[in-house]
């Protein structure tokens, strides 16, 4: 009797652990995985949120259902550049990022992250108005991402490598990458 | 299981503030009295005055000892007092500040009755110079495109924001980014910056409106102008240019040539130079001896010697901070290492001084920390000078010691006046050490200079050459040494874990950087150029130097970390963002190192809100008492 209780508490753990897990299509030809990070550190929660695509036929990505804190996804798209374009809280309001030059490069058959973008706000109550305005920062916060992909794609992280493609060199996934292969 | 209980304990300090922290208050609560002004007739006097409740801003008619309210601000208000200043015998301005929103720059008139009439009240816009000799004239400063610009306003003469309008801008000039000196009638008359790395000063006198360049010079040849006298065509410069020093000269700018040294302090930098508003002439300077100001007034001003002369020992350790137009009253301040300032006013047709407030009265009951000087000698020669400061109370055995290096690492130093966070710390039974190691301010070009690209190097033996000099008085346990610090000074606390656990046995770091690569890539560094070089300036550059920095990240080098670290970091911090904490932790989980860790959400980089300083001070305590098996009351 005791072996089935074991037995069925370890079915159980296994599917809720692996119910964390989430998963992804697998990429094709001069595709890598594109992290895209957004965190509404305080007010008002957009409706949704664009990134273009470089180039002279680039194309939007809209990612929508954000909550507040912490907003993560992971999708395979072709390699190249993608700049931050606009933070929609509404159909007609939106904070134009297009000059602000914050850009993620990704390289094909990689995960890649850029950096989180952070949004502060003070809306009115008819939630038609910033009030002082919106602040927004483009902040390396490989960490989280990190943490994001350990939990929600631990069997990706074992196939591709993760890179950080800001601006400027980062060492943090080199690091754990060198820890979990010395383990 | 203890870190666990330790974590646990650690949580309810944020939450429920305990009764036991009384100490805790007591050192950290704000001042109940600070920053009085004088009116320029010596009529009124605004000062702050802050209790359990909250913050005000009163105003004082000096002759009838009434008193009224001017603004104040609940405990609960996210809003903060700023400055405020005497625009003239009646008027003043007050600013208001909101860590979001835009802060309130306010103007009031005050009658003899006290009657408060606010005439002014807008947005984003600060007091740039009182102009005080011009009646219901004051110059303000708006920002737009990061560009200041200035503009003069003259009171009922139309709305604030109507003068603000870009053709009524001030300040055109050679340098739009630059800095700016006003003429006492409000006319921007210089004009200096940095451009392309080169130091560039411009003046225009007379009624002309062509600017001159009269300095031309590389960014380490310190060539800061305080004062122009146009009368006579001499700027008044503080420079570097003999022995590396700050000094105050004269420099005329039409032969572009230093004409004489005004002050010069051996082997010191100058620190400030006092300059009377009134008469737009220097009143004298100040230098740090020892880690204590030192102000030296001119001659023509010794009316404010003789407060010290007629009154022996009246105002010890004390300096004037504002006088009326004919100084017939001054404001002082009184205080030292081991007292906690008190303001006064003097008067001198009657020559009495009257207490205008005691900044901490609540601290007369604690036996505060006496401090000493020293003296070592780093790795490479450099001598370091520190203060070390002993517990009030006394021992029958050396005292346990907490190393203190403070932030920066650049341009910043520590000093011997009264530190409530020093206090503290003596006050729980610790010594504490607070060395300048290079790249601290005040002692020349040449050892500011020398802290650069020297993190986790040079910096750290610096101070430790310092603990070893604080073991030497024979006053501190060798075998009980933890080491502390904010900023720089957290980064220093937890690379000097690293590279000494032989003789430190914990380390704490708030808001420490922990990997170095990770600043050039903050949100206001990696798009701007001129940060990125100036970073690596300091740094090292992340090209070149790329494995320095790696070996210098405390978090890279975790393997090397033996002893027990606690970890600080606020939420809201955007000069040491907190993935250097984030990091830190997951890497420290990852590699199984004990660690205590607490995260601040709303504080910033330092404490904004006087419960966090108190919880995380009182961690502090808690941590190394516990690391260091010293009983609670030791």
């Amino acid at each position: 009797m005791e072996w089935l209780i074991r037995f069925c508490a370890v079915i159980f753990l296994s599917v809720l652990l692996q119910s964390n897990a989430t998963s992804i299509e697998p990429l094709e030809e001069n595709e890598g995985y594109l992290l895209v990070a957004f965190n509404v550190e305080s007010g008002y929660v957009p409706s949704h949120v664009q990134l273009e695509s470089g180039g002279f036929m680039g194309s939007s990505l809209k990612f929508d259902s954000l909550k507040p804190r912490d907003n993560h996804w992971l999708i395979p798209v072709d390699a190249g550049e993608y700049s931050w374009d606009r933070i929609f809280f509404t159909k007609r309001i939106y904070l134009n990022l297009e000059d602000s030059d914050f850009k993620i490069k990704v390289e094909p058959g990689k995960i890649n992250y850029g950096g989180h973008i952070s949004l502060y706000t003070e809306m009115n109550s008819n939630r038609d108005q910033l009030l002082g305005g919106a602040r927004v920062y483009f902040n390396n916060r490989a960490s989280k991402a990190m943490i994001f992909l350990d939990e929600q794609y631990p069997a990706l992280m074992t196939r591709y490598e993760t890179v950080y493609s800001g601006k400027q060199r980062d060492h943090f996934f080199t690091h754990v990458n060198s820890l979990r292969n010395a383990q | 299981m203890r870190k666990g209980i330790f974590s646990l304990v650690l949580g309810l300090l944020l939450v429920v503030p305990s009764v036991q922290a009384t100490v805790e208050r007591d050192f950290f609560r704000n001042e109940a009295v600070a920053m009085p002004t004088i009116s320029p007739g010596g009529k009124f006097l605004l000062v702050k005055a802050e209790n359990e409740q909250g913050a005000k801003v009163l105003v004082r008619n000096l002759e009838t000892n009434n008193e009224a309210e001017v603004h104040s601000l609940s405990l609960s208000s996210r809003y903060q007092i700023g400055d405020y200043h005497w625009i003239d015998d009646d008027t003043f301005t007050l600013t208001i500040y909101h860590p979001h929103r835009a802060h309130h720059f306010k103007v009031f008139n005050v009658d003899e009755e006290l009657k408060l009439t606010m005439v002014e009240d807008v947005e984003n816009t600060y007091l740039f110079d009182t102009l005080i000799n011009v009646p219901d004239s004051f110059v303000v400063v708006k920002y737009k495109y990061d560009s200041a610009r200035l503009f003069k306003i003259k009171l009922n003469n139309g709305s604030l924001e109507g003068q603000t309008s870009s053709r009524n801008k001030i300040n055109r000039g050679p340098l739009d980014n630059g800095r700016w000196l006003l003429s006492a009638n409000g006319k921007a008359h210089v004009n200096f910056g940095l451009k392309d790395n080169n130091n560039l000063t411009y003046v225009r006198y007379g009624k002309s409106k062509k600017w001159h360049s009269v300095w031309q010079g590389n960014k380490e040849e310190v060539f800061h102008p305080v004062l122009f006298d146009e009368a006579n065509k001499e700027l008044l410069v503080i420079s570097n240019k003999d022995g590396g020093y700050h000094s105050l000269y004269r420099f005329n700018v039409e032969t572009k040539e230093f004409s004489r040294l005004v002050h010069r302090v051996p082997g010191k930098d100058i620190a400030s130079i006092l300059i009377s508003p009134y008469t737009r002439k220097v009143l004298g300077y100040s230098y740090l001896q020892g880690g204590i100001a030192k102000r030296v007034y001119n001659e023509s001003l010794k009316d404010f010697l003789y407060i010290e002369a007629e009154n022996n020992n009246a105002i010890p350790e004390g300096y004037v901070i504002d006088f009326d137009r004919d100084r017939s009253t001054v404001v002082y301040i009184r205080g030292s290492i081991d007292k906690p300032v008190s303001y006064y006013r003097y008067h001198r047709n009657s020559k009495e001084h009257i207490l205008i407030g005691d900044a901490r009265p609540w601290l007369n009951e604690y036996t505060l920390g006496r401090s000493q000087v020293l003296n070592s000698v780093s790795t490479d020669g450099l001598k370091i000078e520190s203060y070390l400061t002993l517990p009030g109370a006394s021992a029958n055995k050396p005292f346990p010691l907490i190393v203190l290096p403070h932030g920066g690492p650049l341009g910043v130093q520590d000093t011997r006046h009264f530190s409530e966070e020093i206090q503290y710390l003596a006050q729980k039974g610790y010594a504490v050490l607070t060395p300048n190691y290079r790249g601290s301010s005040g002692f020349g070009s040449e050892f500011l200079d020398s802290g650069k690209q020297q993190w986790g190097r040079l910096i750290e033996d610096d101070i430790e050459s310092a603990v070893e000099e604080a073991l030497k008085t024979g006053k501190v346990d060798r075998e009980k040494i933890c080491i502390f610090g904010i900023s720089y000074g957290g980064y220093s606390a937890l690379i000097s874990a690293i590279r000494r656990p032989d003789l430190y046995k914990c380390a704490i770091s708030y808001a420490g950087v922990t990997d170095l690569p990770l600043l050039f890539s903050q949100s206001h560094v990696d798009r701007d150029e001129g940060q990125q070089k100036m970073l690596a300036e300091i740094l090292g550059d992340p090209t070149e130097d790329w494995d320095t920095l790696i070996k210098y990240s405390p978090a890279y080098q975790l393997e090397n970390l033996t002893v027990p670290v606690l970890i600080g970091q606020g939420g809201q911090d955007r000069i040491v963002n907190d993935e250097h904490f984030f990091r830190l932790v997951y890497l420290l989980d990852k590699q199984g190192k004990q660690y205590t860790k607490l995260y601040l959400e709303n504080e910033i980089h330092g404490f904004r809100k006087v419960l966090n300083k108190i919880a995380f001070f009182r961690a502090v305590d808690m941590f190394v008492k516990d690391k260091l098996d010293l009983a609670e009351d030791e």
